[in-house]
C-alpha cells in the first residue's frame, strides 16, 4: 500500500526505493502535465525523468505532511516551459505552439469523434496566454483541484479561481470564433 | 449556456484527451541519481590547487544567433575573462545583409526557472550561506534555480543576485566542471572588462542576451535557456560564480559587487 507521507519522509533522508514509490506513484501525470506543454512525447519524456530527479535533490525543501503532486507538477511545469522556449528559440519561432493533432503514435481511443474534440480544445488552449494555458491543462486535463493548481503554480488559490475564470472567459471567446464544431458540442 | 455548464462541457471534452503511453521512469530516475550523487559544496571550501580551479572556472561563449556579431572586442574580452583550458568561442552564421534577424524571446518571470526558498533553504539544500550585500533595500526573496540545483537567487527591487559554488570540479551541486555558461548577444550589446576586487568580470549592456549552459558534451541543457533583458555584471572569485542583472547603471552594479564579503 503507497503511503506518501511514508514516502516523502524517506525520499528526504535519501531512501532511493521510497523515492521510487514516488516516481512510480506521479510518473503518469508528471509525463501528461509535461506532454500538454511541450507536445511532443520523447521531450516530455525527458522533461517528466528531469524533473524526477531535481525534485530528488530538492527534497530537503519539500514540507513534509504537503502534497507531492503539485510540488512535483511545478517543477515539471517550470522545466516543460523552458523546454518549449529554447526549442523555439532554437526553431526561430517565437508566436505560435506547436498544433496538436491526434497521431498514429496515440494510443486506439474508443471515441474518435471524441477524442478529435479534446484536440481541437487543445489546440484553442493553445491560442491563449501562457498563464491561461497552464490553468486550463491543469484543471480540466489533468483535474487538479483549485487548492492543488494554487500549490503547483505558487499562487493563492484566489488567484488561481480568478486566473481560470478569465482564462475560461478568454477559450470561450476563442471557441466561439474559431472552432465551431466545438460549440456545437458544448451547446448541445 | 451558464459559466458551470461551459466548464462542465470542457471538462467532459478534455476527458477524452488521449496521450502517449506513460514512460516507465522508476529505473531510469534511480540510475540518475545514483550516478550523479549531489555534491555539498561550502563557501569555507577552497579550491586544492590551480588544476582543480582551471576544471572548476565557468567559461562563456559568444554565439551570435541570426545577428551579426560586429563586437570581435567583445569576443576577446569574454574569451579573457574565461580564458582557461576548455573555453570554446561558438560564433553561428550571422544574418545576410537586410534580414531581419530573429528577435530573443521575451524575458520570463523567475517563477519559471527558479523555486522560492529562503536564506536558511539555501544553507540547507545547496550547503552554502548566501553572500548579502550591503543595500539599503529589505531583505531579499530567495530562489533556488530548478535548473541548476546549487544555484541561489538573490530578488532585490532593482536587481537580482545569482551566487553559484564553484568546488571540487564541479560548479553548483554535481555540474560537471566542463559545463559552460553560454551567452548569446546581439550586435547592440556591449561588453566591457573589469575588475571585483581584483577578480576578473565583465559588464554586459545595451540588450538583451541569452543566458544558457551548454553541457560537457557540448548539448545545451534545454531548461536552462532564457532571455535576460537587463544589464549583466558577471565575476568569479576562486570558490563563487556571481551575476547581477539590473536595470541599475554600472558604477551602481559595481558598488554592490564590491559591497559583498
Amino acid at each position: 500500500m503507497f503511503d506518501e507521507v511514508q514516502a516523502t519522509a524517506g525520499a528526504a533522508q535519501g531512501d532511493h526505493a521510497a523515492f521510487g514509490a514516488l516516481v512510480e506513484r506521479y510518473q503518469e501525470v508528471a509525463f501528461r502535465a509535461a506532454y500538454l506543454i511541450v507536445r511532443e512525447a520523447p521531450a516530455a519524456e525527458d522533461v517528466a525523468q528531469e524533473a524526477f530527479i531535481r525534485a530528488y535533490r530538492q527534497m530537503r525543501s519539500f514540507r513534509q505532511g504537503e502534497p507531492f503532486r503539485p510540488w512535483l507538477l511545478r517543477i515539471v511545469t517550470n522545466l516543460a516551459l523552458n523546454e518549449v522556449r529554447s526549442r523555439r528559440r532554437r526553431r526561430g519561432l517565437f508566436a505560435r505552439a506547436a498544433i496538436f493533432e491526434r497521431s498514429e503514435a496515440d494510443p486506439p481511443h474508443n471515441d474518435l469523434a471524441a477524442q478529435d474534440e479534446a484536440a481541437a480544445l487543445l489546440r484553442a488552449i493553445a491560442e491563449l496566454p501562457e498563464d491561461d494555458r497552464i490553468v486550463l491543462h491543469l484543471r480540466y486535463f489533468l483535474e487538479l483541484p483549485e487548492r492543488e493548481i494554487a500549490a503547483a503554480i505558487g499562487k493563492p488559490a484566489g488567484t488561481v479561481k480568478s486566473r481560470l475564470h478569465r482564462a475560461g472567459r478568454r477559450l470561450r471567446d476563442v471557441v466561439e470564433a474559431k472552432y465551431p464544431e466545438l460549440t456545437e458540442r458544448i451547446d448541445g | 449556456m451558464d459559466e458551470l455548464m461551459f466548464e462542465e462541457a470542457v471538462q467532459r471534452i478534455a476527458a477524452a484527451a488521449a496521450y502517449p503511453s506513460t514512460p516507465q521512469l522508476r529505473a531510469r530516475v534511480l540510475d540518475a541519481i545514483a550516478a550523479r550523487p549531489p555534491a555539498a559544496p561550502s563557501r569555507t571550501r577552497q579550491l586544492a590547487s590551480s588544476s582543480m580551479l582551471r576544471f572548476a572556472i565557468v567559461a562563456s561563449v559568444i554565439v551570435g544567433i541570426a545577428v551579426a556579431l560586429s563586437v570581435p572586442s567583445s569576443r576577446s574580452a569574454i574569451a579573457d575573462f574565461f580564458g582557461v583550458e576548455g573555453s570554446r568561442i561558438e560564433i553561428l552564421p550571422t544574418a545576410a545583409p537586410g534580414v531581419t534577424p530573429t528577435p530573443f524571446p521575451t524575458p520570463a518571470g523567475i517563477e519559471t526557472y527558479a523555486t522560492p526558498s529562503s536564506l536558511d533553504g539555501v544553507q540547507r539544500d545547496l550547503g552554502f550561506t548566501a553572500a548579502l550585500p550591503q543595500v539599503e533595500a529589505g531583505p531579499p526573496a530567495v530562489y533556488i534555480a530548478d535548473y541548476f540545483a546549487g544555484a541561489a537567487v538573490l530578488r532585490y527591487d532593482a536587481f537580482d543576485l545569482w551566487e553559484v559554488p564553484l568546488a571540487g570540479g564541479t560548479i553548483g551541486k554535481g555540474i560537471p566542471a566542463d559545463t559552460v555558461f553560454a551567452k548569446a548577444v546581439g550586435g547592440a550589446t556591449k561588453i566591457e572588462d573589469l575588475t571585483i576586487k581584483a577578480h576578473p568580470a565583465t559588464w554586459i549592456s545595451g540588450g538583451a542576451h541569452i543566458v544558457r549552459f551548454i553541457d560537457a558534451n557540448g548539448h545545451e541543457v534545454a531548461a536552462s535557456v532564457r532571455t535576460v533583458g537587463r544589464n549583466t555584471l558577471i565575476w568569479r572569485t576562486e570558490a563563487f560564480f556571481y551575476r547581477i542583472e539590473t536595470d541599475l547603471p554600472e558604477a551602481e552594479a559595481i558598488r554592490i559587487a564590491n559591497s559583498l564579503p
